[in-house]
């Protein structure tokens, strides 16, 4: 996990948890997290209440930011690079965009500059293994938060990537450099 | 809610699924929509993984897992392949937004199992004709 590259964070991703709409099958209303919910601790304390420390998840949110910037540069960076892969990795394009525009956006400034490689294939390739890292790090931030709301979020954004893992394209077969 | 009570109710979930899923199955033709058979048949299983699982863990709480009921409603809609497929997309969709609030309910090992049971959920939604989403059982944050 990087070190956090960010001061601020939007808090409102902490505590947004809002409504489900389930069909008959999976009928679980009683599962909605409340607003600025806390995990609920599956012992609590003798003697006392724990109290919620959402500041907690903070940093948290800050890394997942981070993980999630660190692959959208690759993306945007392998796009450029390779004209034929632009359409092919504009649906990851976008969901970045769409997650970090709940998460704050780390400056791009502190990332690295990605080497994408030097064909569309192995482009493809880089994309492909930097997303399944990144859905492990949002999955293994998911079960580490304190708060079931960005837990629920963060889990949210895992399976996103791996949908869009799974409807990936495979890579150009002649390798080409264009 | 406690965390059993959050697996009691996804439990609950999993025994609806399981019998739409697998009333989807019976009206689907192997021969003549085999690519929709076979997702149908990949989903009744995970699904039925699924159910036993949190049957042990259950136990495994010391709590009694609730039977599952005789029957459940089922969509309307199943006359076509295309109104089966729409309606086991509808089921896992569902079943992710289960997964996901079971994500906000519970800890640990718990909340690791439903990481990845939405994860499975949310891939599977693609064998029905979904399309990946921006935030899979949480699609509230996709309007923001």
């Amino acid at each position: 996990m990087p070190a956090r590259r960010v001061t601020t964070t939007r808090r409102g991703a902490l505590t947004g948890a809002v409504g489900l709409v389930l069909l008959s099958a999976c009928d679980v209303d009683d599962l909605r997290p409340p607003e600025d919910d806390a995990t609920p601790s599956p012992s609590p304390t003798p003697g006392g209440t724990q109290t919620p420390e959402p500041d907690a998840d903070v940093g948290l949110a800050e890394d997942a930011a981070y993980a999630m910037a660190t692959a959208q540069v690759l993306v945007d960076r392998a796009r450029r690079s390779f004209p034929r892969l632009r359409d092919r990795l504009q649906p990851l394009a976008r969901m970045h965009r769409a997650h970090l525009a709940v998460l704050e956006p780390p400056d791009d400034r502190s990332i690295p500059a990605p080497d994408a490689g030097s064909t569309p294939a192995e482009a493809l390739a880089r994309v492909r293994a930097a997303e399944q890292s990144l859905q492990q790090t949002l999955a293994s931030a998911s079960v580490q938060a304190r708060s079931g709301a960005l837990a629920r979020l963060l889990a949210s954004t895992s399976a996103s990537v791996s949908q869009h893992l799974a409807a990936l394209p495979p890579a150009p077969t002649d390798g080409g450099a264009a | 809610m406690s965390e059993v009570d959050v697996l009691e109710e996804v439990l609950a979930g999993e025994h609806a699924a399981l019998y739409v899923v697998s009333v989807l199955g019976a009206r689907t033709s192997e021969s003549a929509a085999p690519e929709l058979y076979l997702a149908l048949r990949d989903a009744y299983d995970a699904h039925r993984g699924r159910r036993d699982d949190l049957i042990g863990r259950l136990a495994a709480a010391g709590a009694t897992p609730a039977a599952a009921a005789t029957a459940y409603e089922l969509p309307v809609g199943l006359d076509t392949v295309a109104g089966v497929t729409s309606a086991a997309l509808d089921l896992e969709r569902s079943c992710a937004e289960v997964y996901a609030a079971a994500v906000a309910g519970t800890t640990g090992e718990a909340r690791t199992w439903a990481v990845g049971a939405l994860n499975d959920a949310a891939v599977r939604e693609l064998g029905f004709r979904g399309t990946p989403e921006m935030f899979p059982g949480a699609g509230e944050y996709a309007d923001r």
